[in-house]
């Protein structure tokens, strides 16, 4: 009597894993306004305004080479080399002590309960960072879109963030100098332009359904 | 083995050792037991059982490998959050702070088996010999979160069986290295039966 009350016309018969392709792009904006807002939280406006800035040109750049088609595998090892150089940096800001030289550079920027210090910032922009490329190369690996996404974040994020670095000493008197993590972020700015480079000369995969 | 073959032992070799010896003297002989012996000494060990000769296939391996290297990480950020080196430093005789740790286990280690993901993706024989400590780490290494640390510390310093950092998250790397294993194993039968 009582398994009335659990049974449902439901069978086991197999069926695939196939949400329509649109939900990519409501996952992608909806990870990234999640992530950009916790980002503009606890580490505040300066690091928020190139995480943007970067989130959007990768997010243009997917909808032209990453959505319809998925990234070829080919992508993977520079998306590794580039979580790799990534990390030198963040050991670089960390060593150089790059949350300081923004506190002093733009002091009226930092308000609680944004929490800027040099392990929140190894904390999120190294350690937390780098399970979100890593899961994404995952994700990428399979084709789905959203590893895609993530993939060129990944590159633009690594040509966007140095600016930050250049432009330090533009828009504050206090600066001293362009900060910590300058040569390393150059050099993974020239990886990551090069990697993109090289994406674009990959031949396109089939068209996602 | 080949003088190549030579060249790779010799580098993995040197990695294991040197990485070793720096534990030892930072973090005393619990996290060198389980980081040097468990996973370096057994991962060479199962490297050159398996996929030494013949660099396991890198589209079998790298989406274990990819996600087994992501869950990692984020065992890491749990135990940097919860201040993993200064509690492991109370339960030995280590001198590891929250610095000392994040530098180590944060930055260092994780620059060689990220790494190793491009090595395998190039099907490098160090690709192989990463994957292998990685995997055997997780299987070795990480049920130490939950079956020796809380036990150590509540035998120390008193109370019952407590939360010990990285706790929640040990056991979801071991998941998918034992997935990774399985494909190192099975590909070197496979390998081995076609010679």
């Amino acid at each position: 009597m009582l398994a009335l009350l659990f049974d449902s016309n439901l069978d086991d018969a197999p069926i695939a894993f196939h949400p329509p392709p649109w939900v990519s792009i409501i996952a992608v904006v909806a990870l990234s306004l999640t992530t950009l807002l916790a980002i503009f939280i606890y580490l505040g406006v300066w690091i928020v305004i190139w995480a943007t800035l970067a989130t959007a040109i990768a997010f243009g750049l997917w909808l032209r080479i990453g959505y319809a088609h998925p990234l070829s595998r080919r992508a993977l090892p520079g998306h590794v080399l580039l979580i790799v150089v990534q990390l030198m940096q963040g050991a670089a800001l960390l060593s150089g002590g790059y949350a300081e030289a923004v506190i002093t550079a733009l002091p009226g920027l930092i308000q609680p309960p944004n929490i800027l210090t040099n392990a929140s910032i190894a904390l999120s922009l190294s350690l937390s960072a780098s399970v979100i490329w890593l899961l994404g190369g995952a994700f990428a690996f399979y084709h789905i879109r959203v590893g895609g996404f993530v993939v060129l974040l990944l590159a633009v994020w690594s040509i966007v963030f140095p600016l930050s670095h250049i432009a330090m000493p533009l828009v504050s008197a206090t600066a001293q100098g362009a900060g910590p993590g300058l040569a390393t972020g150059l050099l993974l700015a020239a990886l990551a332009i090069a990697f993109l480079r090289f994406i674009s000369t990959l031949p396109r995969q089939r068209t996602l359904s | 083995m080949t003088r190549k073959d030579g060249v790779y032992f010799a580098i993995a070799a040197l990695i294991s050792v040197g990485f070793t010896m720096h534990l030892f003297h930072t973090a005393d002989l619990l996290p060198t037991l389980i980081i040097g012996f468990c996973a370096l000494g057994c991962g060479i060990v199962f490297w050159l059982l398996t996929s030494f000769r013949a660099p396991t296939d890198p589209a079998l391996l790298l989406p274990p490998y990819l996600i087994t290297a992501a869950l990692l990480m984020l065992h890491i950020v749990e135990e940097y959050v919860f201040d993993f080196g200064t509690m492991i430093a109370g339960i030995t005789t280590g001198i590891w702070t929250t610095e000392q740790f994040l530098w180590t286990i944060g930055f260092l280690f994780p620059l060689v088996w990220i790494f190793g993901a491009y090595a395998i993706a190039r099907r490098n024989p160090l690709g192989g010999f990463v994957s292998c400590f990685i995997f055997v780490g997780m299987l070795l290494g990480e049920p130490t979160h939950l079956l020796i640390f809380p036990i150590r510390e509540a035998m120390l310093h008193g109370g019952g069986y407590d939360y010990f950092p990285g706790m929640w998250t040990a056991l979801a790397p071991l998941i998918t290295g034992l997935w990774g294993m399985s494909v190192i194993v099975s590909e070197a039968r496979r390998d081995r039966r076609a010679a």
